[in-house]
């Protein structure tokens, strides 16, 4: 009792080495123009909760059916070698995404059947079924130098028939060139 | 029924408890004043789920603890007044619980696992609460002190409100469904009338500390209405509904013990 303040001061002093531990920080950003580099998809199992990816040669379902797309990308710079605390950005960004039917399917080979598939947004909370036109915007986000983006595709409104089906998947750039990618050749049943 | 004799039995077991410690005052330790009370408390529901297609009530377990502050004015004729003050701990875990639900209301749907708006394990800051104002009556024998009690005030909580994903099974159906309930505070808390009835018993310890249990029911009625909306993300299309829990009483009984201390520094 004949020093009553010492208690909270040492409690003081305890607190503040605790709480007052400095983050790392970045003091500047530099902005690297990427691009993509490869290109791949593979089909996806997605009758569980979560899309599981098939092994080549392996049938799917036509109900649950999808491919996900990987998209490598690299930095324009061929000399760098990544920084922490770098913003990465697509250049040229995508601007377009259509998927292509390579097999007789809604309207024949080479019809665009990008309205029966939908996008799945996992940047929220909840995933989000979006329109395969409207995912371009999504891809262009949050890139990272050192891995692989996926991205994956739904189909929605399955063929009623099974069979053999295989899709292509083309971006468009901002420089009107075009990325595109073949998915292996399945049977959907 | 069945609950009602419970907590009657209860009650009787608790009068008889306490009135065999009535006498006449031999030296009265603990006098006409103000009180100061913390207790631990134990707080046990009695009351049979709601039945809604999703229970309301899921944030709040059988099995709690709580800590009780208490503020009490003992009057010279034995009569006092006391406001009682309960923060609610639900040792639960909500998700659990609110899937198992879900699960069963959507049997062909796989439910997330993230479930938005819902922390886990649930926070004691987001739990119930409870403040009851009441009169007491006190026997005193020696270093005794019995007080039977009556109360009503309000008991407040937050209902579940949540948005999760339904995948369905075997397809790339998608669903998002979000629900909340439409008659609740601004903060999503709703709240309901509440009284009981109880005994507590305290022994003096030294100078103006004494030691205490107590063991209280209350019980309190729930209206609670949800709106509960499903939006398919195949075809966009957003359905609707709105469901009203059923008007249950929610029983408690809480049996606490914890430190009194008389603020008045001489007995008045």
């Amino acid at each position: 009792m004949k020093k009553p303040y010492l208690f909270p001061i040492l409690l003081s002093l305890l607190l503040t080495t605790i709480g007052f531990s400095c983050p790392e920080e970045c003091e500047s950003y530099d902005d690297v123009p990427l691009r993509i580099d490869s290109i791949s998809t593979q089909a996806l199992d997605n009758r569980a909760d979560k899309p599981v990816l098939l092994p080549s040669g392996a049938e799917g379902f036509l109900n649950a059916y999808g491919f996900r797309l990987f998209l490598n990308a690299v930095a324009a710079d061929s000399l760098y070698d990544g920084d922490f605390c770098d913003n990465y950005y697509l250049s040229p960004i995508i601007t377009g995404c259509h998927i292509y039917s390579l097999t007789p399917f809604a309207g024949g080979p080479g019809a665009d059947v990008s309205a029966l598939f939908r996008y799945v947004d996992q940047s929220g909370y909840l995933p989000r079924y979006t329109a395969v036109s409207e995912s371009a915007a999504q891809i262009v986000q949050d890139w990272n130098f050192t891995s692989l983006q996926r991205f994956d595709f739904l189909l929605v409104q399955p063929p009623a028939v099974e069979g053999w089906y295989q899709f292509e998947l083309r971006l468009t750039m901002q420089d009107s060139t075009e990325i595109s990618t073949v998915t292996d050749l399945i049977y959907l049943k | 029924m069945k609950y009602l004799k419970q907590h009657l039995v209860y009650l009787t077991a608790c009068f008889f408890l306490f009135g065999g410690a009535v006498a006449t005052g031999q030296e009265i330790r603990h006098p006409r004043g103000l009180y100061i009370r913390a207790e631990l408390v134990y707080i046990h529901l009695f009351s049979p789920r709601y039945s809604p297609l999703i229970d309301p009530l899921t944030s709040i377990q059988p099995d709690n603890n709580a800590v009780g502050l208490e503020m009490q004015w003992q009057s010279r004729r034995r009569w006092g007044v006391f406001f009682q003050y309960t923060f609610i701990h639900s040792l639960n875990s909500v998700r659990k619980t609110f899937r198992e639900q879900l699960q069963q209301v959507f049997p062909y749907d796989y439910i997330s696992e993230d479930i938005k708006g819902i922390p886990e394990p649930y926070q004691s800051s987001e739990g119930p609460l409870q403040g009851l104002l009441g009169v007491s009556y006190a026997f005193d024998r020696g270093k005794w002190n019995v007080q039977p009690r009556l109360f009503l005030g309000g008991s407040s909580f937050f209902p579940l409100s949540a948005d999760v994903a339904l995948k369905r099974v075997g397809t790339n159906q998608l669903s998002k469904l979000s629900f909340k309930p439409v008659n609740a505070e601004q903060d999503g808390s709703v709240s309901a009338f509440t009284f009981g009835a109880g005994a507590m018993a305290q022994w003096h310890i030294w100078r103006r500390w004494s030691l205490y249990g107590s063991l209280q029911y209350s019980t309190s009625r729930w209206n609670l209405q949800y709106s509960y909306q499903t939006a398919d993300q195949v075809t966009g299309v957003e359905d609707i509904q709105l469901y009203e829990s059923d008007k249950r009483w929610l029983h408690n009984v809480r049996a606490g013990a914890g430190l009194t201390l008389r603020l008045t520094r001489q007995p008045l």
